[in-house]
């Protein structure tokens, strides 16, 4: 169990963390997701007692890091795969890590056989690549069969085979009970692994709640209705019980239903429709709308663009505005 | 592809509060895994030996030319003498300990697994301190091995019946240490290598010329404090002699250097217990 209460860091006259608060509990993987600067990795090192708060506290199983018994046996991270001593061997990293909390050299056997690491224990870690740096990060963070484990980033850079490597150990972690705190800044990753979302956006906590929570309360998707007799149809589908709204441009955005149904009532009602299309905002989306205002560097865009209001954010998978409207189109959005 | 399953290593054993002990057994893990320990240790001891050795035959050969004054002046710190240049690389060791884990990151991974930060200071320097004083110790008795006989063959009286003797040279590993601390101190203060490894020289190489330069008393007594001057002054044991540069008592060349130690190491301890890692 991980708790912050009201944390805070400032550097200067930028605050990194703002009057942060939230609980990280055991038994499911917990996503704590922001855009870059956000103050994630900030946040994770106030939490291993590496950077003091300016204000605020933060505690693991009710005490500061600094004051736990043996810290290896109650918390793992991986914070940085490179933040090792490039002329140490693997097996002599983990050894002078096991060493300073009393753990016998059986354990740095055991997580070197986890990660799959025999091969090039003996080998200098700075000849490592990516990936074998990252496994060896986190034969460290288990080094101590710890009941919490941060992961920092775990998946930037590494190959397929590793990132599902990565997703399916905290899977494991979490599921026997562990708590499981691993910072991203993509949605898509979390939606993959996370079971319970925190998310942070210029330092302040924008939303924490389970991840189905986020989903049903974020995924809007509608139908949109073109139709050269909208002010007929649309009160034909309110009556069905849907949610009708007429756009400026004289489209309609049906929600809580399906183009099919759609389809159906206007055929019934002999009215013609020009476009009868599926928009759905992904995760992704409705990260950065959430994060929209907090974002530290934006991309040189215009202002219109990416709008927060906007159901489809410029990016990938937006309908094609540009296409004409014709007959009936159902277009699913992949996201 | 490895098993993604856990059960496999789990730990039974009660969790123990970790001490001193463990900081201490991982800091000596630390100093024996990495080359550069290995590299620095044994260039200083040949480096001292050597020059040590070097300087020995040079003044056995020309001894005949040295002057009355000249002569009185060899003593035990003549048979170190090469540990002017063997306390530079101790020191190198002293900051290389601390700023290569600055450098690559392996601070924030060791004060993730030992985060009481001063227990973890002291070990750091006790375990340093300990190589150091073993290799100055080696350093020692290996230039008295080595560069004693062209002494004593002229006369010079170095037995180690003496206590002065003997003080001059277990001065040798005390000098060392303390320079290794200062570098160590540096490590922490600065968490660069090269930013620190140049204080150091600067401090020990070009401090002492400024000094010697100064006009006056004042330049005088500032030319017996800096470090390298009140370290070598550890290692005399004959009288000052009349019109040569005026140094510290062994004591007090000790006491100075002893001063210079921690008045890098007090910040450097206050500043690794307060600053973000």
């Amino acid at each position: 169990m991980i708790q912050a209460t009201e944390l805070t860091k400032r550097y200067g006259t930028r605050l990194a963390v703002d009057h942060a608060d939230f609980t990280v509990a055991p038994g499911k993987v917990t996503g704590f997701l922001g855009p870059n600067g956000a103050g994630k990795s900030t946040t994770m090192r106030m939490i291993l007692g590496l950077d003091r708060p300016t204000s605020g506290s933060v505690t693991i199983n009710g005490v500061p890091y600094h004051r736990l018994a043996a810290p290896l046996r109650e918390v793992g991270a991986l914070l940085d795969a490179k933040a090792v001593h490039g002329g140490r061997s693997a097996y002599n990293h983990l050894l002078v890590l096991a060493k300073a909390n009393g753990l016998p050299r059986s354990r740095v056997d055991a997580v070197i056989d986890l990660v799959g690491l025999h091969s090039v224990a003996g080998k200098r870690s700075g000849g490592f690549s990516l990936g074998m740096g990252q496994r060896l990060g986190i034969a460290a963070a288990l080094l101590g069969d710890p009941g919490i484990v941060m992961f920092d980033e775990p998946v930037n850079g590494l190959d397929p085979e590793g990132i599902l490597w990565i997703r399916n150990l905290m899977k494991a972690l979490a599921a026997e009970g562990r708590t499981v705190f691993v910072s991203s800044h993509l949605m898509s990753e979390m939606a993959l692994t996370a079971d319970h979302l925190v998310v942070i956006g210029l330092g302040r906590i924008l939303a924490d709640e389970p991840m189905a929570e986020f989903i049903a309360k974020n995924s809007v998707s509608y139908v949109r209705v073109r139709s050269p007799q909208p002010a007929e149809l649309a009160p034909k589908l309110a009556l069905r019980g849907w949610r009708v709204e007429r756009q400026p441009d004289e489209s309609l955005h049906v929600y809580d239903t399906q183009p099919a149904q759609i389809g159906d009532v206007a055929g019934a009602e002999g009215l013609w429709l020009h476009e009868l299309t599926l928009v759905q905002s992904s995760l992704e989306e409705a990260f950065m709308r959430l994060t929209a205002g907090s974002v530290e560097y934006h991309a040189g865009q215009s202002d219109d663009q990416g709008s927060p209001d906007g159901p489809a954010v410029a990016g990938w998978g937006t309908p094609l505005e540009s296409q004409a409207p014709q007959a009936p189109q159902v277009e699913e959005r992949i996201q | 592809m490895t098993a993604t399953t856990t059960r496999s290593f789990h730990m039974d054993a009660p969790i123990r509060r970790i001490t001193f002990r463990e900081a201490l057994d991982s800091e000596f893990a630390k100093i024996r895994s990495v080359r550069s320990t290995y590299w620095t240790l044994l260039i200083c001891v040949v480096l001292s030996v050597g020059i040590s050795l070097l300087i020995a035959a040079v003044t056995s050969a020309n001894w005949d030319t040295l002057s009355a004054t000249n002569r009185a002046t060899v003593d035990m710190s003549s048979v170190v003498a090469g540990v002017y240049f063997g306390v530079l690389v101790v020191g190198v060791l002293g900051v290389l300990v601390v700023s290569t884990e600055y450098g690559t990151g392996m601070m924030r991974t060791s004060l993730t697994a030992f985060p009481r930060r001063s227990v973890l200071f002291l070990a750091k320097a006790v375990v340093l301190t300990l190589v150091v004083l073993v290799t100055g110790i080696i350093i020692a008795f290996a230039s008295y091995g080595v560069a004693s006989p062209f002494y004593t063959k002229h006369g010079v009286d170095l037995s180690l019946s003496h206590g002065a003797n003997v003080r001059a040279l277990l001065a040798v590993p005390v000098y060392l240490a303390l320079v290794a601390l200062m570098g160590l101190a540096l490590g922490f203060l600065l968490r660069h290598t090269a930013a620190a490894i140049s204080t150091l020289v600067g401090l020990f190489f070009v401090v002492p010329i400024i000094t010697n330069f100064l006009p006056g008393t004042l330049g005088k007594d500032l030319n017996k404090i800096v470090p390298s001057n009140a370290g070598s002054a550890m290692m005399v044991t004959h009288a000052a002699t009349p019109g040569s540069t005026p140094t510290l008592s062994p004591i007090g060349g000790f006491v100075a250097l002893l001063i210079w130690t921690a008045l890098l190491i007090v910040p450097a301890f206050w500043f690794f217990r307060h600053r973000d890692a």
